[in-house]
Parts: structure tokens; sequence; C-alpha cells
């Protein structure tokens, strides 16, 4: 009997080898490769993002522990399967994310990691896979199953894990010079000299440091470093507590000072590599949010010589940047070129960074709140109405509202420019709505003496609810509308975790309201 | 649970506003509180307390209808909420609210500037938004190249045309059937115009089919029939229907390779059929992998394709076999040589040869060495092509009244034939098909009607109603499934009347065309980066014709110039869908919207006007003091 060694896989699988039983090599781990240029996904970037945006689509992250291997990094990961292809379609390292998806598949419960062999050879995964094409195909709005959509993802990381060991992905060889510059690159034959390509890349139509800039940006990683040094000074600002001439303090707000450069700085080499602003997918958001709280909070507390505001902002930056930092598989990091709605377009750019800013500014009020409600706790007493936390609060609140009206008409603008309406009641328009009627009901009840200072700081908590929901909830919890490029699945735990948490304390501060009240409602003379 | 500071109540409320008014305007204004039934009706209607329970209730009322929108559809959520007249009532009420507000202020003083303004502002707006959307539309427009121009533009608005049954004129009304969705239970009724008859609407299917039906029809002189074919796939029965000398009816395709007619008389069987075969050496080589030497030595080409090679170099080398249909397998070249494999295709085959290294010695194919260098083999191939005679069933009435003789032809040598009788099964001669004859009717005729797809699959289909006819008897007539886009007569015991579903049209005063249409890709791959279509807009009244481009994110307007434009008097054109598969065809979004200047106009002031109140406002008491 002839048994063939491998059965072609209806997927497009052809480029997977053989199967063998020889256990996968790895290939050096050799950082020469780093900056090397490759086309990929409509951009010529340097292998190292390559590697990462590949490894974090295959495996979820951008390193993979593997048995009897270890951790591998995604640079020698990438690199051993393209160069030793042979084996590893036998390894663990396609993720599986959805649970339901498992059990449907019939695969361990417990584990998330599969290797391609086991999963192309799953016919019902094909199945589910080509019934989510089917529905995506015939155009309908019909909305696909979230199985087949899931079972969809897989199967784009078994092609993609295909392409790496047909070698097709790596395409590395610029066309001859002339061409024009959206011409195809071609992938080399295996085994080729490192050296030789790069000097064939130097006849090739794109611009080495920018290459190279990127390759630092990935490396230096601004945003970890920014997370961390506002750690610490918010660690230094905690220790020196109210005492303002504490030696701490000063260093404290050059830290946060530094972290708010760093920031700037990973903003300015994302938006140079990537030739476009920071406001295509959820990642991007959440960084620009940290950094429009670390912005007010820096402002404020230089205009009005206090440092609770950066107290209050680290709260905010730290979360979101961890956030970002530890999920590259829901936050996506990736400098992807936008979606034609949101190309070369002034007012959407405006219109995100003006709503994201308010997103900063209220997240900055929600830090100031929680402080507020916590000293309140500990005092025993309601803040008065001219207690400078009030103040301060009511700040962050005002620049809030004022750039979210600002933003909502933005979004009118660019709305009418592009899809031809002003407002539609499209869900992300209604809840952006929502969230500023939130806070005008939040301000006006206050100017009508409903609440006071501690009644101010409960109502900005939950109306930054409302401001999560616009800005995650549209996207993640409800999926539909015309925001649909900024879809995405994940997260939803910790963020249903984080409202849970919030909503605990807001109970919390309302039925443990301290009661020896020095009102601070405005009272008429 | 309001436990936070005491509450001030409404009378004092106003008080709050002027504490640092000159006495006299506080009392001028508290004098004709009490004095005016106006004043006070006005006070009362701009109190903060209205204010918050209008703001609170839009703002839970929104939230509520996004999740509508959610587990629904917009249309649903549009209907219940935002295009409901209760809506638009509470937005009256809030822009009241916001006029009687400003004006218990009067006169005002130079603090009030912001608050003035943004009110005015969110008044314009709000005022804009209504105009908008008494008088503008939104449509889309399904533009092809070569096609006539369009003047007519697709609402998102259903509607039910119906025909008085009395005076044959037309009446047309709304009519959403995604909200509250009819169903038998709960069916929606609509008395027809100068009758007593009631249109009864009591199903709705978002995905409806056209099938085709036999129906007995004695003024019809033509014999009818319906088969109905299984396959060998077991999939669900095939159900046809034919009848005689009809220009479309006689005849029906069951995929390419398959056909049946009914004819008046059965023709002679007399066709040869030989599947083709194929006898063919194949010279692979490894080294030019894309042009195998091929030698047939009988038949057609066979389709198989082989590719030699190995992984890496010093790995064994691996052979390919691709079939026609694009499957394959890889093997092992030891595995294979000298030996036959019975492909499942039917398909012998022989790896026959193996040279290392090859080279041609006096025209002959020969190794030079062991090494592999240059490998090669040679494949011998035998086996037969896929059938693809055509096979064919040929109807024609039988001797005797009730039966019906067939003539069943396909690529087996023998043609089946046979007399039948409704409800007989017989094999047509096609391999694995049965044919069951399920009626046979001597008069008949042949009747497209609507139903709503059993399959949940995204196939293609449009909405339908299913709607009968009730006289005031209670009897009602026959119903039936009207699909979005016709019209159909229903009939009841004393009245008939056509009733027409579909979308709302909305007719332009001018004519658009495409004129080209074109898609750029993002380099290196198959996504979209843009899209432009030229379209021409043309209005024969004026004896204007202008071309205009349109690409993402930017729209043409038509009437061109400054004013139509600043206005909102103009109508918008902007790329909104198009299809993969016809680069000829474009969906543009068309957008008219009167209110379209007052809602800039009260956007940019409400901005400003918010602004001034945060920023430039030197009043203690909004501001607070740093």
């Amino acid at each position: 009997m002839i048994r063939p060694l491998f059965l072609f896989f209806t997927l497009a699988l052809s480029g997977l080898p053989a199967f063998s039983q020889e256990p996968a090599q790895l290939a050096e781990n050799d950082s020469k490769f780093d900056t090397l240029a490759i086309q990929h996904r409509g951009r010529i970037k340097p292998f190292l993002s390559f590697a990462q945006e590949i490894t974090t689509s295959i495996c979820g992250r951008s390193t993979v522990s593997i048995p009897k291997m270890g951790k591998i990094g995604c640079r020698q990961l990438t690199l051993s399967i393209w160069l030793n292809p042979k084996g590893w379609e036998n390894q663990p390292i396609l993720l599986v994310e959805d649970p339901a998806l498992r059990r449907e598949l019939n695969l361990q419960e417990n584990s998330r990691l599969f290797s391609p062999r086991q999963l192309s050879t799953l016919p019902k995964l094909a199945e589910l896979t080509r019934q989510a094409e089917l529905s995506r195909s015939s155009g309908t709005q019909a909305e696909t199953l979230p199985l087949a959509a899931a079972a969809q993802t897989v199967s784009l990381r078994i092609r993609l894990f295909a392409s790496l060991v047909s070698g097709d992905a790596f395409r590395v060889i610029p066309p001859p010079s002339g061409s024009s510059v959206d011409a195809p690159w071609s992938f080399p034959r295996v085994p080729f000299s490192l050296d030789q390509l790069l000097e064939q890349q130097k006849s090739g139509n794109f611009f080495r440091p920018k290459i190279q800039l990127e390759v630092a940006y990935l490396k230096f990683h601004p945003f970890r470093w920014a997370w961390v040094s506002w750690l610490v000074a918010a660690i230094f600002l905690l220790i020196a507590g109210q005492d303002s001439k504490h030696r701490l303090v000063s260093w404290g707000r050059n830290l946060a000072y530094l972290g708010l450069l760093l920031l700037l700085a990973g903003f300015a080499a994302r938006i140079w590599i990537a030739g476009r602003p920071p406001v295509t997918n959820m990642y991007e958001s959440i960084l620009w949010v940290a950094f429009g709280a670390a912005l007010f909070a820096v402002i404020f507390s230089k205009r009005h010589r206090c440092t609770i505001y950066l107290l209050a902002a680290s709260p905010v930056v730290i979360l979101s940047l961890v956030a970002s930092d530890l999920q590259p598989a829901v936050l996506d990091p990736s400098l992807n070129p936008l979606v034609p709605v949101l190309r070369s377009n002034f007012w959407l750019t405006i219109h995100v960074l003006t709503i994201t800013l308010s997103y900063g500014a209220f997240a900055l009020a929600t830090g100031l709140a929680h402080f507020l409600i916590i000293r309140s706790f500990r005092t025993h007493s309601l803040p008065s109405a001219d207690d400078s936390w009030v103040l301060h609060l009511y700040r962050c609140l005002q620049i809030g509202v004022l750039l979210l009206a600002i933003g909502v008409i933005l979004g009118g603008v660019w709305a009418n420019y592009s899809w031809g309406r002003f407002w539609d009641w499209d869900p992300k328009e209604t809840w952006a709505l929502i969230a500023l009627l939130a806070y005008v009901i939040l301000l006006h009840g206050r100017l009508g003496g409903w609440w006071g200072g501690y009644g101010l700081a409960v109502g900005s908590i939950a109306s930054f609810l409302t401001i999560l929901m616009a800005w995650y909830g549209v996207n993640f919890v409800l999926g539909k509308g015309l925001h649909s490029y900024g879809f995405g699945n994940g997260g939803q735990l910790y963020v249903g975790l984080f409202a849970l948490l919030e909503i605990a304390f807001l109970a919390f501060a309302l039925l443990r309201r301290p009661v020896t009240a020095t009102s601070s409602a405005l009272k008429p003379n | 649970m309001r436990k936070v500071a005491p509450l001030v109540l409404p009378q004092d409320l106003s008080i709050l506003f002027f504490m640092s008014l000159p006495e006299s305007r506080e009392e001028k204004i508290q004098a004709r509180r009490i004095h005016s039934p106006i004043w006070r009706a006005v006070h009362a209607l701009g109190s903060l307390h209205l204010a918050m329970l209008l703001l609170i209730t839009l703002t839970g009322v929104c939230a509520v209808a996004t999740f509508l929108e959610s587990g629904f559809s917009s249309r649903v959520a549009r209907a219940y909420v935002y295009g409901s007249p209760w809506f638009n009532l509470w937005l009256i009420l809030l822009c009241l609210n916001l006029i009687c507000s400003a004006a218990t202020r009067w006169p005002w003083q130079r603090h009030h500037t912001g608050f003035v303004i943004t009110h005015a502002g969110i008044i314009i707006l709000l005022g804009g938004a209504l105009l908008g959307r008494a008088r503008g539309f939104e449509g889309s427009l399904d533009l092809s190249r070569g096609a006539p121009p369009a003047t007519q533009v697709l609402l998102d608005r259903p509607r039910l045309t119906v025909e008085s049954p009395a005076t044959g004129q037309l009446f047309s009304t709304p009519f959403d059937p995604e909200v509250r969705t009819p169903r038998p239970d709960r069916p929606r009724l609509l008395p027809l115009p100068d009758s007593d008859v009631q249109l009864v609407i009591d199903g709705y299917t978002s995905r409806s089919i056209e099938k085709t039906e036999l129906t007995p029809d004695p003024s019809s002189l033509n014999p009818g029939l319906t088969l109905e074919f299984t396959g060998p796939f077991g999939s669900e029965p095939i159900r046809l229907s034919l009848v005689l000398n009809s220009a479309s009816d006689s005849h029906a395709e069951l995929g390419p390779q398959a056909s049946v007619e009914f004819v008046a008389t059965l023709p002679k069987s007399g066709r040869p059929s030989t599947a083709p075969t194929f006898r063919e050496t194949q010279m692979v080589l490894a080294n030019d992998p894309a042009q195998p030497i091929l030698h047939n030595t009988s038949g057609q080409p066979s389709g198989f394709r082989f590719f030699l090679g190995s992984r890496k170099s010093g790995d064994p080398l691996e052979l390919e076999i691709l079939r026609p249909d694009g499957s394959g397998e890889i093997y092992r070249l030891s595995d294979l040589l000298n030996r036959t494999l019975d492909d499942f295709s039917g398909t012998k085959i022989l790896v026959a040869r193996y040279w290392p290294n090859l080279i041609l010695k006096d025209g002959q194919p020969t190794s030079e060495g062991d090494s592999p260098d240059n490998p090669a083999v040679l494949v011998m191939l035998e086996g037969s092509l896929p059938d693809t005679t055509p096979s064919r069933l040929t109807l024609a009435l039988g001797p005797t009244p009730g039966t019906l003789s067939f003539l069943g032809e396909s690529s087996s040598p023998k043609p089946a034939t046979g007399i039948v009788r409704a409800g007989d099964t017989f094999s047509p001669g096609w391999k694995g098909w049965a044919v069951k004859l399920v009626s046979l009717e001597k008069n008949a005729r042949i009747e497209t009607v609507t139903l709503p797809s059993e399959k949940a699959d995204t196939s293609p289909g449009r909405p339908a109603l299913h709607a009968r006819l009730r006289s005031p008897d209670g009897t009602s007539g026959p119903a039936r499934w009207i699909a979005s886009g016709t019209s159909a007569v229903l009939t009841s015991s004393n009245a008939a009347s056509r009733i027409g579903f579909g979308l709302e049209l909305q007719t332009l005063p001018f004519s658009i065309r495409l004129d080209s249409f074109d898609v750029p890709r993002d380099p290196g791959t198959d996504e979209p980066a843009n899209f432009r279509a030229s379209v021409t807009f043309a209005d024969p009244k004026k004896n204007l014709e202008v071309p205009a481009q349109l690409e993402m994110n930017q729209p043409a307007t038509f009437p061109p110039g400054l004013f139509p434009q600043v206005t909102g008097l103009s109508y918008k054109f902007s790329q909104a869908g198009w299809d993969p598969q016809n680069l000829n065809r474009t969906t543009l979004q068309v957008l008219h919207d009167p209110g379209w200047l007052l809602k800039w106009t009260g956007s940019l002031l409400m901005v400003a006007g918010i602004f001034s109140m945060f920023y430039l406002r030197r009043d203690p008491h909004s501001q607070p003091a740093s």
C-alpha cells in the first residue's frame, strides 16, 4: 500500500510540507535580520515588526512556550519556520481562543495552542470557515455566527502558518528599480545569504532610516517606559503625601513629565512610521486616552501648582498602558494602513483625537473623583463648596465636556463629509451623545444644588461608565453600526470586571456617605 | 435614593441664577412671575427640574434604543424611539425648555452670553434636525455602467400600495414589517379604501424565493406535469414542472450537464456514447517544473500535473500529484517508483523511470551518475476523462390517457425508455438518479409563486409578506406571499385588489449616469484603497449637464454652486457600496437635507457658547475660582 505523505486540505494549505516525524529545529536567534525590509500587509516594514505581527496573529502573543523548547521569541520562531520548516506543523503554536469553538472541535479544553497539523485535519473547522466565508461573500447584512467567525480566524492562522512554511510570506526582494511603488515584492529560495538579501534591498524603493527607527521603536518600548515612570512617580508622590516641600515631590513631578515625553516620543515615532495619525484602533485610542489624561494632569498641575492631578492621572495612565502592553492579541499594536473610509481625512483625525482627548479628561476626572471619595471616607466629612479638589474635578469635567461636545459635532462634520449625513443615531454617535448628556446632567444638577462636591465625584465615576460604553462597549459589546472598522473581540471580562468594581465602589460611596456634611451646594446668599 | 444636598423647590430655583443681580432686575423678574400667568408658565417650562427630567429620560431612552438596535435592527430602533412621535415631542419640549429658561433671565446681562449662545445653538440645531427629518431624505442608488441614467432613489422606508377595489385608484401607506412583525397570531389589518374588505397581513419572511408550480387550468390546451428528481448525493429532491408547447416552460436544465424536455412525440434514440479515454506519458523535471514533456499516445490530455522535488538539498525526492480538479497528494518518490498507483479517480499512474541526473545521449534520455543533480521521472497515465456527455430526459404523452412515455439518454450506451403513470418512480438511465412523476394534468399552466425560503443560510432572497383579503362576513380569499418589489392580485368573495409591497422611491429632479468606476488596491494586496466613480448629472429642464467625480470621503453634489451647497438645497452623492464581482456597478448614498445650514450654525454656536461659559465668564458661581 502506498501511503501519501500529506493530503491536501481544501483550505489552501498546499504550502505545508510533507508530514514528517522529525522534530522541529530552532534557527539561530539572529538579530541581524531585524532591519531586513519586508513587504507585508500593504507596507514595507522591518523583519522584527513582521515577526511580531505574525507571531501575535498566530499564537496570540509575541512569545510562545513550546514543550521541550521553552519560551521562544517572535524573531526566533519566525526565522525557524522560515529556514527549517520541517516539523513545525507538529508544534502547538496556533491559538484557538474561543472556548466554545474548542468544545465544538473536540479539542482539549484546557489548552489554547494546537498544532497546525491537528487543526488542519478537522473537517468541522473547514465547514465552519466555509460558512463564515459564504455569509461574508454573499454581501448581505446577515451576521456571521460567532462560532463561524472564530473558526474563520483560526483558519486564517492556519493559512498564515502555511504561508510561512512555503516561504510565500517572506517578500523581501524588492521589484527591479523603476517599477511602481505598489509592485509586489518576491520571496527568496531557501537557503539564501542574509548579506546578499540586504545588498539586493538597496535598490528597493523605501527609506532605510525609517525601517531602523521602527526597529528602535519596537525594541525600546516607549509606552512601557512611560507607565513605569508614571508608576514610580505615583509611588514618590504617595510617599510625599500632603507635604508639598517633600524632596520626593519634585522627583515624582519630573518622572511624570518624563512619562509624558516618552508618550509623545512614542506617538511621534508611530506617526512617522505609519504616515498617519494614531486614530485607527482600540490600541491607539487607549494610548491616546492615557496621553490625554497625562497631558491635562501635567498642564493643570503646572498651572495650579499642585500634584494631586498627577496622582489622579497615574492610575489611568498606568492601567491603560499596562493593558495595551499585555494584551497584544486584543489590542493590536501593529501599524496597518487605514481602511479607505478613514483615509486622508483631516476631519476624521480631528474628530477622533478630540473625542479621545475628552475621554482622557474624563478619565482624569474619574481618578480625581476616586481620590476625593476616599479622602471623604478617611476624614469622615463631605468636601466643602470651595474645596480645592472639587474645583480640580470641576475643571477636568469642563474641559472634558467642551472637548466631547466639539468631538461629537466634528463627528457630525465628518459623517456629513464622508457618509453624507450629519446625524443618524448610529450606536457610536448615540452613545457619545448619551455620555455628553450624562455629564451635562451632572453639571446642571450641581448648578441647581441637587448635589455638591461629593455628588459631583460620584457622578463623575458613574458618567465615566457611559464613556466606557461609548468607547469600548459599542465596538465590543453592541458590535453594530457604521464604526465597524473598530470592532473587535476580547477583553470583555476585564472591562466588565472594571465596570463592576466601579459600580460596587459607587454603591459603597453612596451607602456609606459621610454624614457630617458641610454642605457644598451652591446656596443663595 | 437622593440623599445629596437639600432640595431647592422649583419656585426658588430661578433666584439661584440672579443672586448677584442688582435688586431692581431681580425684583422685576419676581414681580412679573407673580402677576403674569404667561410668565408663570414660562418659568415652569423653563425650570431646571423639567430640564433634568427631559435630559435624564432622553439619556435613558437613547441607551435603551441602542440595545434595541443591537438586538433587532436599526429600523426597529428608529420606529420605536428615534422616529416615533413622542421622541419628537420630547425634543420639542426640550426646545421649549431651552427657550423658556433663556427667557426667564430676560433682560440678559453680560455674564449670560455663554448661556444664551449655548441654548440658542442647541435650539437651532434641533430645529435644523426637525426640518431635515421632515423635508429631507436619505436613500441609495444603484448605478451600472452603460445603463440609462437613473432618476429614482430607493429609500429605506418600506411601503404598501393598495388598489381600491371599487375605483381602481392607488393608495400608499408606510408599512414596516420589521416593526411589530406580522404573525398568524398577531396579524396586521388594513381596511381597503372605498370598500368593506380588509387586507389581512399575517406573516413575514426576511427571505423569500420564487418557485414555479403546476396549476390545473381548464382554459389551457396544454398538458403539464411535475417531476421530482432524486440525485445520487442524497440531497433534497429537485422539483420541476413542465407544460407542453410553451416557449419557456417545456424545457428545463438540471445543471450544466442534464436537461429535461416535454415534447409532443418522442424522438428516436440513437446517440452513441463513449467516455473519452487517455493514455499519456509525462516527463517531469525537478529543475523545470513548469514545463513537463507531455506525450499523448491516445485520446485527450489528462489534465494531471506532477511536480518533483525535495524540501532541502539532500532530502529524499518527493512527487506531488495534482489532479485536474485541484486536489492532490505528495508521495515519497521511492514509494512510487515502478509501482502502479490506482488513483480513486479511476486513473492508473505508473512512475516508470527515474533518472537522478538526466542528460540526453544520442537523443535518448539517460542518467549521468547517481547524484540527483537534474532529477527527472517518467510518469505513465491511463484512464478516462470525467464523463461530459450531457444527460437528457425526453418526455411525451403516453399511448393511453394518464400515461407518460420517457426516453432517458446518458453516457451509458443503452437509453432508458418506458411508460409511467402519476405516482410512479422510474430511472432516467442517469447514474444514481431516480425520477418520480408527481402529477400529470391534461390542461395546466405554470405559475410562479413566492414562498419563504426554508434554508436558514445566506442564500439571496427578498423579504415577503403573507396576505389575504377578508370580507365582512369573515370569509377570506386565498392567501399568498408578496415579495418586496412586486405586486399581486388578491381576491375575496366579492372584491379583488392589487397589493404591492416595496421600498419607497423618491424621484430626483434630475438624472445621474455612471461613466466609469474603478477600485485601486493597496500595494501588494487585494484590499481596496479607494473607490472612484465618474458620473454625469443632467437636468433637462435647465438644459444642464455636469460631469462629476466621486471618491471615498469625497462626495459629489448637484446642483453645483455655492448657494445650493451652503443652504443644504443640493443633493449629495457619496460612495456607499460596491460589488467585488462586478466592477461596472456601484451603489451611491443620496442625501438631501434642507436643515443643513441650521445644524451647522447651531453646532457652532453651541460649542462657542460652552467655551465662553467655561472660560470667558467672570462669574464666581459657574467657574470655580482657582
